[in-house]
């Protein structure tokens, strides 16, 4: 009985911690690879409209 | 008074009140006042004071005082000042999941309320990580490392009998 | 000249921040305790040193348009732009630290001293751009903005130190020294493809600013002459 207690404790055990595994990695990454592109498009959509005057 | 004089004195007068307010942070005792946690000897010179309140207490688990219930969903630890034997403790009592790197000895920060039964009543349990990153020694997997933390756990737990 | 900064900039800063990337995430080791969950930290810390350069950049700026005192718009808009780009990098440093708190803390967000003073931090230049938007006069604003810019900017050394200051959940800053080889070298690669990508950010956003400004200035009588004639126009504005 008490082993058999054990083993479903011991089956527990894993979902008894937040597990961290690439899920969080790869969420990461992509919201902040998505963020630059996106930032990068609304750079060029409010790009200066008039031709620039060649300075510099 | 020309634009650029006002411009200037602006600049001189937002300096100041910036410098002032950074040094008043820096150097006065907000810290004191608004401490993130307390440590268990603080926790426990507060004596009645510290009953009921909502409250984080931080410190490090003492070793081998890891206890699950049967069912895995209660936790009972005990939140030490510091690794070292004999220094003040704090029993605690989670419902929470915990991280996967809480073990022994590893910084926590638990938010809830202390009883006059003196049992630390935490909803939210946080882990404290160090500032070293390190690989993995040599022929140590992670992930295994892991699995046998929390077998060390479990065996702790049913060998010292959870109430 | 131009040409180069506009496309060899930004190819390059992807290139090394691939580079940097592909280390942090196949090369490098996982961490002993953390596991994988660490790589995250080749994101998390890149973009924080780059929103905090972005808003040092902000308060330079912003101090030297009032020293100056002639209304120099490519200060102002130096300002502008790095208070952008650094709240872009600040905000996406926070949220890829609220992913990585979840496993490693057991919680996307505490009201430690490192976590409000950065809260703290993106809503001081949320309002700083809220602002700049709302005031129509361009000497006003460049003035008026300015002046939150450098009291914005108290906050830069707090959120800094705020980990060594007071006891936080955030730990304090790793240094080589805490940190494996194998894993500063991702983690400087990615720091440097990433400062290429925000130079880029900031000079196109620089430009854009720029050409509203002169814009706005130049409307009451347009002689384009240079940008001097320009900013003593501001004057008679103001």
């Amino acid at each position: 009985m008490t082993t058999l207690m054990t083993l479903g404790v011991l089956a527990q055990v894993g979902s008894g911690r937040i597990q961290g595994g690439w899920g969080y990695v790869w969420s990461c990454y992509g919201i902040t690879v998505a963020a630059l592109v996106l930032y990068s498009l609304s750079l060029w959509l409010r790009r200066p409209q008039a031709p620039q005057d060649a300075k510099e | 008074m020309t634009p650029v004089a006002r411009n200037r004195l602006i600049a001189l007068g937002a300096l100041l009140v910036a410098g002032v307010g950074l040094g008043f942070v820096a150097f006065g005792n907000i810290g004191e006042n608004l401490v993130y946690y307390w440590s268990p000897a603080e926790m426990l010179a507060q004596g009645d004071k510290a009953y009921g309140a909502t409250i984080r207490l931080g410190g490090v688990v003492q070793p081998g005082s890891i206890q699950w219930n049967a069912e895995h969903t209660t936790l009972h630890f005990r939140v030490a000042n510091d690794a070292k034997e004999g220094t003040a403790s704090v029993l605690v009592r989670s419902t929470e999941t915990p991280p996967q790197m809480f073990r022994d000895k590893i910084g926590v920060v638990v938010e809830g309320t202390y009883d006059k039964s003196g049992v630390f009543s935490s909803n939210r349990l946080m882990v404290n990580h160090s500032n070293e990153y390190r690989a993995p020694k040599e022929g140590e997997d992670p992930n295994k490392w892991r699995e046998t933390l929390t077998d060390g756990t479990t065996t702790a737990s049913t060998g010292t009998g959870a109430r | 000249m131009n040409k180069l900064i506009k496309w060899g900039l930004p190819l390059a800063g992807l290139g090394v921040l691939a580079a940097g990337w592909w280390l942090g995430l196949a090369w490098a080791p996982p961490d002993r305790e953390m596991g994988d969950v660490q790589r995250i930290m080749y994101v998390h810390v890149p973009l924080q040193w780059m929103a905090m350069v972005a808003m040092l950049l902000n308060f330079v700026a912003a101090v030297s348009y009032l020293l100056r005192g002639n209304a120099s718009w490519k200060l102002d808009s130096t300002a502008e732009s790095a208070a952008e780009v650094g709240l872009l990098l600040g905000t996406l440093g926070m949220v890829t630290g609220a992913i990585w708190g979840r496993p490693t803390w057991g919680v996307y967000w505490s009201w430690d001293p490192r976590l409000t003073s950065e809260a703290i931090m993106l809503v001081t230049y949320t309002g700083y751009l809220v602002l700049r938007r709302f005031v129509e006069d361009p000497d006003k604003r460049a003035t008026w903005s300015a002046v939150v810019a450098i009291l914005g900017a108290i906050n830069l050394p707090i959120v800094w130190f705020s980990v060594r200051w007071w006891r936080s959940l955030h730990q304090v800053q790793s240094s080589p020294k805490t940190v494996d080889p194998q894993m500063v070298l991702p983690l400087r690669v990615s720091a440097i493809g990433l400062l290429l990508i925000t130079i880029f950010f900031l000079i196109t956003r620089y430009r854009l600013a720029l050409a509203e400004r002169q814009a706005e200035v130049a409307l009451p009588d347009a002689l384009p002459e240079a940008s001097g004639s320009v900013v003593s126009n501001a004057h008679k504005v103001a």
